[in-house]
């Protein structure tokens, strides 16, 4: 799963330590997502659409084949 | 915060006895000291970066807890507890042949776990957590 995170972030001019207050996490949290080398849970991933103002499937992108 | 203080305060002192001990002819008499001296300063060091960035993300008003620090320790835990395992059999089949005293073994198994577990952290921390 690939994501848009550090575009949206540069869009809205917010550092990586802004968006982590805004969503409740840790700084390190955002590089990892942003490297896309974490996942977030549904309840973060909400948190951060919400703060660039736009839906889930806007922010992440599914591009993998479904796992059998 | 407190729970930070004390974990860097006691590596400290950790690491302060056991530099000691590696550093002391009077402690160090076989292979097996080394080996538990050398993880006990790699447990210990541990702890004191672990206090000093806790410490650090909480004075800077940040959570020293979040989702991913717990999905991580988690899958470290698990992953430990697997190594783990291996190396207590691997202690158990060395010492067939040193015929150590048990205490000992199990000094350098409660050792290796840490250590285990220093790995696993190190290993998801490199790798990522991706689709866990």
């Amino acid at each position: 799963m690939n994501n848009r995170i550090r575009e949206l972030r540069l869009s809205i001019d917010i550092t990586q330590e802004e968006l982590a207050r805004h969503v409740g996490v840790r700084r390190e949290t955002i590089v990892f997502l942003e490297k896309n080398k974490y996942n977030p849970s549904l309840r973060l991933a909400y948190d951060l659409s919400r703060v660039f103002g736009i839906t889930i499937e806007e922010v992440f992108i599914f591009d993998e084949p479904r796992r059998e | 915060m407190k729970r930070s203080f004390f974990l860097l305060l006691f590596s400290l002192l950790l690491l302060w006895n056991s530099l000691y001990m590696l550093t002391s002819p009077l402690v160090i008499k076989s292979g097996t000291d080394w080996l538990e001296s050398i993880l006990l300063v790699v447990v210990s060091g541990f702890g004191l970066i672990k206090g000093a960035s806790d410490l650090w993300v909480s004075w800077k008003g940040d959570p020293i807890k979040d989702e991913r620090i717990r999905k991580m320790h988690m899958k470290a835990s698990s992953l430990a507890f697997q190594i783990s395992i291996w190396c207590w059999v691997g202690l158990m089949i060395v010492n067939r042949h040193l015929s150590k005293p048990h205490a000992d073994i199990m000094e350098t198994g409660i050792l290796m776990m840490g250590g285990a577990y220093i790995i696993s952290i190190v290993v998801i921390k490199i790798r990522g957590l991706g689709d866990e």
